[in-house]
C-alpha cells in the first residue's frame, strides 16, 4: 500500500492542497511540552541585549542594502505612476518601511506634501492622520470643525483638487493593519484614494491582504467629482521584497509572549498585558526591585535568603537544557521555614506566612502544590539566575 | 532621511514632511534628477520628460475618445432616467386609492461611476435637495438619522439661509428636525429631497428597515426620492431577496440598469481603435486585447478596468526611447531645424545612432509596394532627412491602419448581412462571443485574414439575387457613409459597387449572373485582403504600435502570497537577482538550511510540520539549526583567520612558544565558546525565535489557538520543493 502511494508520489507533483489534505486527514501529533512552562520568557532589556549581542555574519543577508538600492532605482518610475493617477500598493517579504521612508524623502517631497502615516502602531487612529493633514501649514486654512471622517476626508480632497497646486502625497505604512481596517477608516481612506489631488503609496503584509478591497474597488479609476465624494482606490500593484525583519514595526511588541505580535494591535493589548502581569510572568528586574524598596528589613533578609538557595540550586543542577523552567529549583516551604527561623528572619509560620504575602501578591515569589494533596508547598522566584544576582547585588549596595 | 523628526520615532503615528521642492514651477527640472530611464544607452538627455509630454498627450486623446463613446452611450439613458426621477414626486405618478403614500424608488444597477454621473445631473437640478447615505454612516438607525437629517439641514444652511437654524432644540437625529427645516422654506423652494444610497449592499438591512419606515411617516410633507446603487444584477433581486414585504410595500420601486457587459466593451475598443474618424497616436496590439478580454471575462466587468489596461499600455510604451517620436518629430522644439539642431548636439548621439540604425535596419518583409521608399542608403543620410522620413513613415504608417480599419469595418459589415442571411462565415473555434471577436480584431491588426477574405468571397458567389442586391445596397452604403477623408481614397470601389448595383437592377440572369457574382466575390477577396495587410510590416512600427510586448499583468492581477511563500522560501535568489549577478555559478548550488534567515528556517519548519504545531517543538527544532549554524560559522572563521595568517606551518616569530598557530586559533574559539555558551547563547536563540515567530504571526502565516496549550495552527499549507 505504501509503495502503491510513493509512485503515485513519483508520477504526480504534490501541491499545497495535497499538503493540507495529507495534514488535516490526520490528527497532529506533537509533544506535551508546554513553552511558556519550559522557557522563561525574555523581558524587554533581555531581548534587546540578546539581539544587540548578535553577530553580524549570523544573517547571511548582510546585503539587503543592496536589495534597497536595487528598489529605489524605481522610485521615478512610482513616482510616474503616482502622478499617472494610480495608487500604488507594496507587497512582498519584508519591512517596507525604510524604502516607503525613503521614497517619500527623496522623491514625494520634492512634489508636495507628503504624509507618512505609522498604520502598525497600535495607538493609530484615521483622527490622527486627518488632524495632520489639516494641520500642514498650507492647509489650515480648511475649515477645522467638521463633523465626521468622511466630510474632513472630503475637505482635504477638495482643497488638494482646487485651492492647493501641488498634489498631497499619502504614505501609509501596513494599510492591512487593524486600525485600517474598520469600515469607517476604510470609507475614509477610500475617499482620500479617489481623489486625484492625493496620491497614496502604501505597504501591506499580511498574506490575505488582497481580500480587503474587491476587484471593482481596487479597479475603480480616481474622478474628479464636486458634488458626491468619489470613492475607489486605483490600485497599482509592486513587489518590494526587502529581507528586513520588522523590528520597527514590532518595536511595541511584547516579546516575552508568543502571541506578542497579534495581541499588541488594537484592544486586545491592554488586557492580554495585565494577564501576563497577574501571572507574574513579565517579572523584571526593575519590579522586584520596585518591590523590595517596599517591603521591611526582614522581608528583604527573606528574599535574600532565598536568592541564595535557588543560586546554589541552580548552580548545581546538570542539565543546563532546561534551565528554562525555574519550578524545578524551588524551594520546599518546610525547608525556607527552617532556614528562616535559623537566621532569626521569622520565628513562627504567621510570620513567615506574611513576610510572604507581600511578595507574592506582587508576584515576586511564586508557589505551588506539588505531589498531590498531601504534598507539600513550594515557592520560587520567577527570575533567571543572573537577574537574580543582580537584584540581591543591588539591594546590598542600597542597603 | 534624518532631517525629517520623528521618522523613526516608533511613537509617533503620523509624520508630516513638508513641500522640499522650489516654490517656482520648475517640477519638471526636478524630475529630471533622478530620471526613470531603462534604456540610458539610447536616449536623448531630456528623454524622459519628452516622452511623458507626448504620453500625457496621446493617452489623453484616447481617454477623452473612450470618455466620449461611454458619454454618448450613457446620456440618452441618464436624460431619460433624470426625467423620471424628477417627476417622481408629482401626484399623478402615485398609484391611486392606497391606504398610505408610497416613497418613489430608483434602483441602478450598474458601476458607481454610471452612478455618479446620474446623481450629480439630478442634484445638481434647482428645486432638489440630495443627501448622500454611504454604509459607514448607517451602522446604526440613530447614526443614520443623524446622517440624514443634518445633510439635508447642513447642505442649505451654507446657501441663502440667513435665518437662524429653526430647530436647534431638536434633536439632531429627529425626523422634526428635518420637518422643521423643510417648513421654514418658502413653499416650492424644495419639491423634492432626494436620498442617494452609495452601495446599497453593503448596509445593514435591519436599520434601513427603520430608516425607510420612518421616512414613509412623514412622506406626503416632505417628498422623498430614494435612489440606490447597487453593483449586483437586476435579477434576482438584491432588494427583494434581504427587504421584507412590509419595507418594500412602503417603496415604488423603478429598475434601470447601466450599459454594460462585453457589448460595451466592444463598443469601446471598436470605436478607439478601428474607428473610422479616430486615430489614436498609439495602436494596441494583440496581447493587450487579448489580456482586456481575459481580464474582463475573468476578474471585473467594468470599463475602469479596460481604461487602466490601455493606460498602463501606454505608459510601458512609451518606456522606449524611440516613443518621443509617436506624434511629431519636433523632439520638445518648435520647428523642424530646432529639433534638427538638437539631434545633432553629441548629447543626442547615442538616439541618433539608435534611430538611424533601426531606419537602415531592412524592414521585415520588403515586398512593401506601398511604403514609400526610404533611402537605405544611410551615410547620405542627414539629420534632417531622417526626421523627415520619420515623418513621412508615420504618415505610411496612419495610411496602413486606415487600410486596416475600412477592411476591418467592410468586412464586418458584410459578415453581418451574410449572417443575417443565414450565411455563416468563419465561425469556428471558440464559442463565445468576447474571445471570437477580439481574436478577429487581433488577425486583422497581425494580418492574417486571408482565409476570412476568402470565406467571404466564397460565399458572395453563391448568392440568390435578392441576398446579392441586399449586399450591395449595405456596401454601398457603408462606402457613402465613410468620413471625407476615405471616402475620396476609396472612390473607385463605390462605383464599382454602384455599377454592379444597376446591373443588378436590369435583372441579369443565368450564367450573366452568375459571372457578375464571380466577379464581385473575387473583388470582395481581393479588395480585402489589400486592405488587410497587417502592421507588423511597417517599418519603425513599434513607434506607434505596441506590437506583440506583452501586457505588465502583475501590475494589476499580482501574487502577493506566492511573493511572500518564495521570499521566504527562496531569500537567496532575491539577492542574487537584485545584485544583478544571476548567472554566477558558486551561487548556483541552493543553500543550506542553516545558511537562511532566522525567519526561513523557522518557515520551513513550519511547512513541515502538521497542522497544529507546538510552539515548544518548534522551538527546539529551530535551536538545532542555529547551533549548527553557529558550528558553521565558526568553522569558516577559523578557516577564515587560518587564511589570513598566512601558511599555518609557519609559526610567527613573536608567538612562537611551542605552539602552532593552528593550535592557538582552537584554543581562541574554545574559549570563545565558554563564554558564548550557557545563559547568553540560549537567550539569543530565544530572542531569535520570538523575533521570527513575531514576524510570522505578524504576515499572518499563524493563528493562535486555545485549543491546546502553546499551540499554533498553521495557515499556510505547501510542500517544500
Amino acid at each position: 500500500m505504501s509503495n502503491d502511494i510513493e509512485e503515485s508520489h513519483s508520477i504526480l507533483a504534490e501541491t499545497a492542497f495535497d499538503a493540507y489534505f495529507v495534514q488535516a486527514s490526520k490528527s497532529s501529533r506533537t509533544s506535551d511540552h508546554v513553552f511558556s512552562n519550559l522557557v522563561e520568557p525574555l523581558s524587554a532589556e533581555e531581548y534587546h541585549a540578546a539581539m544587540k549581542s548578535l553577530p553580524e555574519q549570523s544573517f547571511p543577508f548582510g546585503q539587503d542594502a543592496r536589495l534597497r538600492s536595487h528598489h529605489s532605482q524605481y522610485f521615478p518610475q512610482f513616482i510616474r505612476e503616482l502622478n499617472a493617477g494610480f495608487n500604488i500598493l507594496f507587497f512582498g517579504l519584508g519591512s517596507k518601511r525604510d524604502t516607503l521612508n525613503q521614497f517619500a524623502v527623496q522623491a514625494c517631497a520634492k512634489y508636495g506634501n507628503c504624509v507618512v502615516v505609522n498604520g502598525f502602531q497600535p495607538n493609530f487612529t484615521v483622527k490622527d492622520m486627518l488632524n495632520s493633514i489639516i494641520n500642514i501649514p498650507d492647509v489650515t486654512s480648511l475649515d477645522p470643525q467638521s463633523q465626521t471622517l468622511d466630510s474632513q476626508a472630503r475637505r482635504i480632497c477638495d482643497y488638494y483638487a482646487s485651492a492647493s497646486k501641488r498634489p498631497l502625497y499619502l504614505i501609509v505604512h501596513n494599510i492591512d493593519a487593524p486600525n485600517l481596517r474598520t469600515t469607517k477608516a476604510r470609507s475614509c481612506l477610500s475617499i482620500l484614494c479617489g481623489s486625484p489631488a492625493v496620491r497614496v503609496a502604501a505597504s501591506v503584509d499580511l498574506l490575505h491582504a488582497p481580500l480587503l478591497w474587491s476587484s471593482t474597488e481596487s479597479l475603480t479609476r480616481k474622478r474628479s467629482s464636486s458634488s458626491v465624494a468619489h470613492r475607489g482606490y486605483a490600485w497599482l500593484w509592486h513587489d518590494l521584497t526587502t529581507l528586513v525583519p520588522h523590528d520597527f514595526e514590532l518595536s511595541l511588541a511584547d516579546r516575552s509572549s508568543i502571541t506578542g505580535a497579534s495581541g499588541f494591535m488594537g484592544t486586545g493589548h491592554a488586557r492580554l498585558q495585565q494577564d501576563h502581569f497577574a501571572n507574574g510572568v513579565a517579572m523584571t528586574e526593575e519590579a522586584a526591585q520596585h518591590i523590595l524598596a517596599s517591603v521591611t528589613e526582614k522581608a528583604r533578609k527573606l528574599f535574600t535568603m532565598m536568592t541564595t538557595i535557588q543560586v546554589k540550586a541552580i548552580d548545581e543542577a546538570v542539565d543546563v537544557s532546561v534551565a528554562g523552567d525555574l519550578q524545578q529549583f524551588a524551594i520546599g516551604y518546610d525547608t525556607l521555614f527552617n532556614a528562616a527561623r535559623d537566621n532569626f528572619i521569622a520565628t513562627n509560620d504567621t510570620a513567615l506566612r506574611s513576610l510572604l504575602g507581600e511578595f507574592k501578591d506582587h508576584g515576586l515569589v511564586l508557589s505551588s502544590t506539588v505531589g498531590g494533596p498531601g504534598g507539600g508547598e513550594v515557592l520560587w522566584i520567577p527570575l533567571r539566575k543572573e537577574r537574580l544576582l543582580r537584584v540581591v547585588e543591588t539591594l546590598e549596595l542600597t542597603a | 532621511m534624518a532631517n525629517v523628526a520623528g521618522l523613526n520615532d516608533p511613537n509617533q503615528t503620523v509624520i508630516c514632511i513638508p513641500y522640499a521642492g522650489r516654490d517656482d514651477e520648475q517640477e519638471e527640472a526636478l524630475l529630471s534628477e533622478s530620471l526613470y530611464s531603462p534604456h540610458q544607452s539610447r536616449d536623448l538627455p531630456d528623454g524622459f520628460e519628452l516622452r511623458m509630454e507626448v504620453y500625457r498627450a496621446a493617452w489623453q486623446d484616447c481617454l477623452d475618445r473612450v470618455q466620449s463613446i461611454i458619454e454618448a452611450l450613457n446620456a440618452p439613458k441618464i436624460q431619460q432616467l433624470a426625467e423620471e426621477v424628477l417627476s417622481a414626486s408629482s401626484p399623478s405618478q402615485a398609484v391611486a386609492n392606497l391606504p398610505y403614500p408610497e416613497i418613489p424608488t430608483f434602483c441602478l444597477h450598474g458601476p458607481p461611476a454610471y452612478f455618479e454621473d446620474v446623481t450629480r445631473e439630478i442634484v445638481d437640478t434647482p428645486n432638489v435637495a440630495g443627501c448622500h447615505l454611504h454604509p459607514s454612516d448607517c451602522s446604526n438607525i440613530t447614526a443614520a438619522m443623524k446622517s440624514l437629517v443634518s445633510n439635508f439641514v447642513n447642505s442649505s444652511d451654507t446657501q441663502a439661509n440667513s435665518k437662524k437654524r429653526p430647530a436647534a432644540s431638536l434633536a439632531s437625529y429627529d425626523i422634526n428636525t428635518l420637518r422643521a427645516w423643510y417648513n421654514h422654506f418658502d413653499e416650492g423652494t424644495y419639491t423634492q429631497l432626494m436620498v442617494i444610497f452609495h452601495q446599497f449592499e453593503q448596509f445593514d438591512s435591519a436599520v434601513l428597515n427603520d430608516l425607510f419606515y420612518i421616512c414613509s411617516l412623514t412622506l406626503p410633507e416632505l417628498p422623498f426620492v430614494f435612489i440606490l446603487s447597487l453593483s449586483s444584477p437586476p435579477t434576482p433581486s438584491y432588494l427583494h431577496a434581504i427587504y421584507p414585504r412590509d419595507t418594500l410595500a412602503l417603496l415604488r420601486v423603478k429598475k434601470t440598469v447601466a450599459p454594460h457587459g462585453w457589448p460595451l466593451a466592444k463598443r469601446i475598443l471598436e470605436d478607439t481603435f478601428f474607428s473610422l474618424d479616430f486615430e489614436p497616436n498609439i495602436m494596441i496590439g494583440a496581447p493587450t486585447l487579448e489580456y482586456i478580454v481575459d481580464y474582463f471575462t475573468r476578474y471585473n466587468e467594468s470599463i475602469d478596468a479596460i481604461l487602466t489596461v490601455l493606460q498602463l499600455t501606454y505608459m510601458k510604451h512609451f518606456d522606449e526611447p524611440l516613443t518621443v517620436l509617436a506624434r511629431d518629430s519636433l523632439l520638445g522644439t518648435d520647428s523642424l531645424a530646432e529639433a534638427e539642431q538638437k539631434l545633432s548636439e553629441p548629447a543626442s548621439f547615442p538616439f541618433l545612432d539608435s534611430l538611424l540604425t533601426r531606419m537602415s535596419f531592412p524592414s521585415p518583409q520588403p515586398d512593401l509596394s506601398s511604403q514609400p521608399e526610404i533611402r537605405d542608403d544611410w551615410s547620405v543620410m542627414t539629420v534632417a532627412s531622417l526626421l523627415t522620413s520619420v515623418d513621412t513613415l508615420r504618415e505610411s504608417f496612419q495610411a496602413r491602419l486606415r487600410d486596416i480599419k475600412v477592411g476591418y469595418r467592410l468586412l464586418d459589415v458584410v459578415i453581418g448581412v451574410l449572417g443575417e442571411m443565414g450565411h455563416a462565415v468563419g465561425k469556428k473555434g471558440k464559442t463565445d462571443v468576447e474571445r471570437n471577436d477580439v481574436e478577429f480584431m487581433c488577425r486583422v491588426i497581425r494580418g492574417r485574414c486571408a482565409k476570412d477574405s476568402k470565406n467571404v468571397g466564397a460565399v458572395v458567389k453563391e448568392l440568390s439575387l435578392t441576398e446579392a442586391k441586399e449586399l450591395l445596397s449595405s456596401m454601398h452604403k457603408f462606402f457613402q457613409d465613410l468620413p471625407s477623408h476615405l471616402k475620396r481614397k476609396e472612390e473607385k470601389a463605390r462605383v464599382k459597387i454602384v455599377s454592379w448595383n444597376s446591373q443588378l437592377q436590369r435583372g441579369k440572369e443565368g450564367r450573366e449572373f452568375v459571372a457578375l457574382l464571380e466577379t464581385i466575390g473575387d473583388w470582395v477577396t481581393t479588395y480585402l485582403d489589400e486592405r488587410l495587410k497587417g502592421l507588423e510590416e511597417c517599418r519603425l512600427r513599434d513607434i506607434w504600435y505596441t506590437g506583440s510586448s506583452p501586457f505588465p499583468s502583475e501590475l494589476i492581477n499580482p501574487a502577493p502570497r506566492a511573493t511572500i511563500m518564495s521570499a521566504l522560501l527562496h531569500p537567496h535568489e532575491y539577492i542574487r537577482s537584485a545584485s544583478g549577478n544571476g548567472e554566477t555559478s558558486q551561487h548556483q548550488q541552493t543553500p543550506k538550511l542553516w545558511e537562511l534567515p532566522d525567519t526561513s528556517i523557522l518557515f520551513r519548519r513550519y511547512l513541515e510540520g502538521g497542522k497544529m504545531i507546538n510552539v515548544y517543538d518548534w522551538y527546539e527544532s529551530f535551536a538545532v539549526v542555529l547551533e549548527s549554524q553557529r558550528n558553521e560559522m565558526r568553522r569558516k572563521r577559523q578557516k577564515g583567520r587560518q587564511g589570513d595568517g598566512g601558511d599555518p606551518s609557519t609559526p610567527s616569530p613573536s608567538k612562537n612558544k611551542g605552539k602552532g598557530k593552528a593550535r592557538e586559533v582552537d584554543d581562541e574559539v574554545v574559549s570563545e565558546d565558554e563564554g558564548e555558551d550557557g545563559v547568553e547563547w540560549r537567550m539569543q536563540v530565544q530572542a531569535r525565535f520570538i523575533r521570527g515567530l513575531h514576524e510570522l504571526d505578524y504576515m499572518g502565516f499563524i493563528k493562535h489557538t486555545g485549543r491546546k496549550a502553546d499551540h499554533v495552527l498553521k495557515t499556510v499549507f505547501d510542500v517544500l520543493d
